[in-house]
């Protein structure tokens, strides 16, 4: 479908969801509810060995004990934890294809719908992908290749079975199982997700990327992310989520874990569009994530790039340990919330390590009855001497009824550390509507242009084809907003 | 809880006048309900209050003080408290607008209250009452000196004070907080102003308690149509110190200007919680900061501007910039946003760093010595908030209390 029809055709859909269609596929999903007998169903599901059963089961303990955090500023209901089905693989993969060939026609039209380049991708090239639908991965593209170059890019639930070894050294390291509630939750419940392990001195040759999409109703989806870059490595990974329109709430709590060793640097932009809800906050996804970076070696580099359009409620931190020497933290962030979204994300570094430097970008946009909240926290240790850090989070306000709240944490306890934070919070310039419209550029249009003005410094840290994706996902999202 | 707290109590009772019994044993009770803060409160993350619940303090006694004749400022009238109690022969002032809370028998209470306020409205014997007719204009700046002395054992005092300014009306008000002694002393403090329609409401104030001093000051103010209140505050001693300021603009077109300096050092720990809550359209604040800490001592702000949805045309800044001196001191700045309105201009920033060594190098490149420059850029950085004190007076005082602090030889400033 070419660009213009496509747009086109969401607009005749009023910018309504345009990924809220269900795919009708047999599934294969157990009972709502969580016990020990549900974990472990999993586990045996995905031929696990014993011990990380006995990690699972030792979060499930350890859940079981903690209370649901409530500190954020967004109102739900109370979540029913045994109302969910904690697993659900489409019937038709129970034996997992061999290659995308053997991939249920109909999954492959559900991502042609999305227009993700899945079969095409060969042609388009430079995306290597991963696609987890519901609680199983679906497939992984571009691995043969990518195992010519020693990367590793495989479903979790593959690496688990055979390479034990690193995913047993690595997993739970840098969010442990007893972090916060949801990732307590997701270390008991975890279904699938990507494994990326790049070796020692490797350029990824191409951008990584999981794509991720609920589809059973009454499902959550707990995934599970674990990247390794090893001494002077460099890999960027994508993410990208969409779930069908549905009229009930639905749970997405994943945990994504980040390793940079000496030198090496990791990438990792996210473009969420999960289903908001419609305009009233019918349905939904509550999307309660903990990401975290650990920068382990010296001179070593996370960067967290994530657009926030969808989700009803959207609460998450993607964090970084700044721990060796001289290493980098980033987070550009571009949060949109319209009708009744919620947002309270931002992010955490920690620097522990000397000359650590952390910069933090943070673009909100708040439009209808779309409440957001940014929450940083810059913590600087005794031991971060000459730890630098700049914040800078802005608010566009769009319509009487929105809500912007900033809630930037900073903690010194190193004289010789340096830190600087700015945040405004205006309404959309008049001014500048004005001028788009006296120069005959419709209202929406010029909204447009104004929002993506306001975003441009995010947008840039993202890779070339995202960037597009997310300016057109802003538009859709803003749609009706104004007039 | 400690059983000091319902001792002090039954001896307060006894003191008070039978309307206000009633008042008191409420306020008690809610407040042994509701105990000292602790760091699970998001409010109180940085400071925690829950070991004072442990600790034993007597209502200190009419405590011995020297003479003050020196901590007298030119050109004002005077009240003087002593362990929370008036001191008739070292204050004077005119009667009429200028009067005690003792003098009072029913406080009149309206603003929302935390644990400590209840403790404070529990406790509380006297304070400064002033009440200013419309359109008058107190004549002489007002200074309130509040002192403790403590004992040998542990003791507590506490003051309320309220400043009531109606339409048109004008004042200037200087709160000086100090200490003769070392030992350990609790003093609470809670402040009501109101500024009703264009009234103009300046209040200053000057903490320099003693290193055993845990003071709590609570300020609750309202200000009215085309009003404004001008709040400056320095804080430079107490072992622990937290100023919680709830400031409303409770009708269009008010304007706040609050600033502040705290430059602690030792082991002190101070924490300024300020909220300014715009409720109405038009209304304008500024908050300034600047923090100066050294040696092992302990920052914390806290700054939140609320935006209620009615609050068209809101516009407010906030900044705070602080220096660390000492690889043992700690600072925690938050300074917050909460806007639920879309016709707004609102901005913060926040700073944490070290003086600028360009500066220093260009200071030491014209033949001033190291140590004389950086005592004179800390001066400097303080004074953006300090010369906005327009009693020369209190300014005055001011700059050379903070000028003994600063470390390094004190010396002659221009």
């Amino acid at each position: 479908m070419s660009t213009s029809r496509r747009e086109i055709e969401t607009l005749l859909r009023g910018g309504e969801y345009s990924a809220g269609f269900v795919t009708k596929l047999d599934a294969d999903t157990i009972a709502p509810g969580l016990s020990e007998d549900v974990i472990r169903f999993i586990s045996a599901k995905k031929q696990e060995p014993a011990w990380l059963l006995d990690g699972r089961l030792a979060a499930f303990r350890r859940w079981q004990k903690m209370r649901e955090p409530r500190w954020a500023h967004v109102q739900y209901p109370q979540i029913d934890y045994q109302a969910i089905s904690y697993y659900s693989a489409p019937k038709s993969l129970k034996d997992r294809p061999k290659s995308l060939a053997e991939v249920d026609p109909k999954l492959l039209e559900t991502y042609k719908k999305l227009g993700i380049p899945l079969a095409e991708q060969e042609r388009l090239a430079g995306v290597a992908m991963d696609v987890v639908f519901d609680s199983v991965s679906i497939a992984t593209t571009f691995r043969e290749k990518l195992r010519e170059a020693g990367v590793l890019f495989c479903p979790i639930s593959e690496a688990v079975r055979e390479y034990p070894d690193l995913v047993r050294k690595y997993l739970g390291t840098v969010v442990p199982p007893g972090d916060n509630f949801y990732a307590a939750l997701n270390s008991a419940v975890f279904t699938d997700g990507s494994f990326v392990y790049i070796p020692k001195g490797v350029r990824c040759p191409m951008e990584l990327s999981t794509y991720f999409r609920i589809n059973e109703r009454n499902t959550g989806q707990f995934e599970r992310t674990l990247i390794i870059a090893e001494e002077g490595s460099y890999v960027s990974y994508l993410e990208g989520c969409t779930a069908p329109q549905r009229d009930e709430h639905q749970l997405h709590a994943a945990v994504v874990e980040l390793v940079a060793l000496d030198q090496a640097q990791i990438k990792y932009s996210t473009v969420q569009n999960w289903y908001p809800g419609d305009e009233n906050g019918k349905g939904g996804i509550y999307n309660f994530v903990t990401k975290r970076g650990d920068c382990r070696g010296r001179a070593s580099k996370i960067s967290w790039t994530q657009i926030e359009t969808g989700s009803a409620i959207t609460w998450k931190y993607p964090s970084c340990i700044l721990r060796g020497d001289g290493s980098t933290g980033e987070f550009y962030s571009v949060a949109l919330t319209h009708h009744r979204q919620q947002a309270d994300t931002g992010t955490k570094m920690l620097h522990v390590g000397r000359n650590t430097t952390s910069t933090i970008v943070s673009k909100g946009i708040s439009a209808g009855h779309g409440r957001q909240s940014y929450r940083g926290l810059v913590r600087v240790l005794p031991s971060a001497a000459g730890a630098r850090n700049y914040t800078r989070c802005d608010s566009l306000l769009i319509g009487e009824h929105c809500a912007a709240n900033t809630f930037p944490y900073t903690e010194v306890r190193n004289p010789t550390a340096q830190l600087e934070h700015e945040a405004t919070t205006s309404k959309i310039g008049e001014d500048q509507l004005y001028y788009c419209r006296s120069r005959g550029i419709s209202e929406e249009d010029a909204v447009s242009m104004v929002v993506n003005g306001f975003c441009k410094d995010v947008f840039k840290e993202l890779p070339m084809e995202f960037a597009v994706e997310a300016q057109k996902l802003m538009s859709v999202s803003l749609e009706g907003a104004v007039g | 809880m400690s059983p000091s707290y319902t001792a002090a109590f039954e001896t307060v009772l006894r003191e008070s006048p039978a309307v206000a019994r009633e008042s008191r044993t409420e306020n008690l009770n809610a407040f042994l309900k509701a105990g000292f803060p602790n760091k699970r409160q998001e409010d109180w993350r940085y400071t925690d209050l829950s070991p004072l619940a442990e600790q034993n303090f007597a209502l200190a006694a009419p405590g011995e003080i020297p003479d003050l004749s020196s901590r007298f400022l030119p050109g004002t009238d005077r009240l003087v408290f002593v362990n929370g109690r008036f001191d008739a022969t070292a204050s004077d002032y005119p009667p009429g607008a200028i009067a005690r809370r003792a003098e009072f028998a029913t406080p009149v209470d309206v603003f929302e209250k935390d644990s400590i306020s209840h403790l404070n409205a529990a406790l509380a014997l006297d304070g400064l009452a002033l009440r200013l007719a419309p359109q008058t204009r107190l004549d002489r700046p007002l200074h309130v000196l509040s002192v403790t002395s403590p004992g040998a054992a542990p003791a507590m005092s506490h003051l309320t004070h309220s400043i009531n300014l109606e339409p048109g009306a004008e004042a200037t008000v200087i709160f000086e907080d100090l200490t003769h002694g070392d030992g350990t002393h609790l003093l609470t403090q809670r402040v009501w102003l109101r500024a009703m329609d264009h009234a103009r409401l300046n209040v200053i104030r000057l903490q320099e308690h003693g290193s055993g001093v845990q003071a709590l000051t609570r300020w609750d103010a309202s200000v009215e149509r085309n009003a404004t209140l001008d709040w400056i505050n320095l804080d430079l001693g107490g072992h622990l110190v937290r100023n919680d300021l709830v400031m409303t603009l409770a009708a269009p077109e008010a304007r706040v200007n609050l600033s502040g300096v705290y430059a602690p050092g030792g082991t002190t720990h101070v924490d300024n919680h300020t909220r300014i809550e715009h409720f109405w359209p038009g209304g304008v604040s500024r908050e300034t900061y600047r923090g100066i800490v050294k040696d092992r001592a302990r920052a914390v702000f806290n700054g939140r501007i609320v935006v209620h949805p009615q609050a068209f045309k809101t516009d407010s800044a906030q900044h705070v910039a602080n220096l660390l001196l000492s690889p043992e001191a700690e600072v925690n700045a938050k300074p917050e946003l909460q806007i639920d309105n879309d016709d707004v201009r609102c901005t913060h920033g926040a700073t944490c760093g070290q003086l600028d060594e360009y500066a220093i190098y260009y200071l030491r490149s014209r033949g001033i010595p190291l140590d004389t420059a950086r005592r004179a850029l800390l001066y400097s950085f303080a004074r953006e908030v300090l010369a906005n004190i327009a009693f020369e007076p209190a300014r005055q005082r001011m700059e050379q209390a903070l000028l003994a602090r600063l470390p390094g030889t004190p010396e002659v400033l221009p």
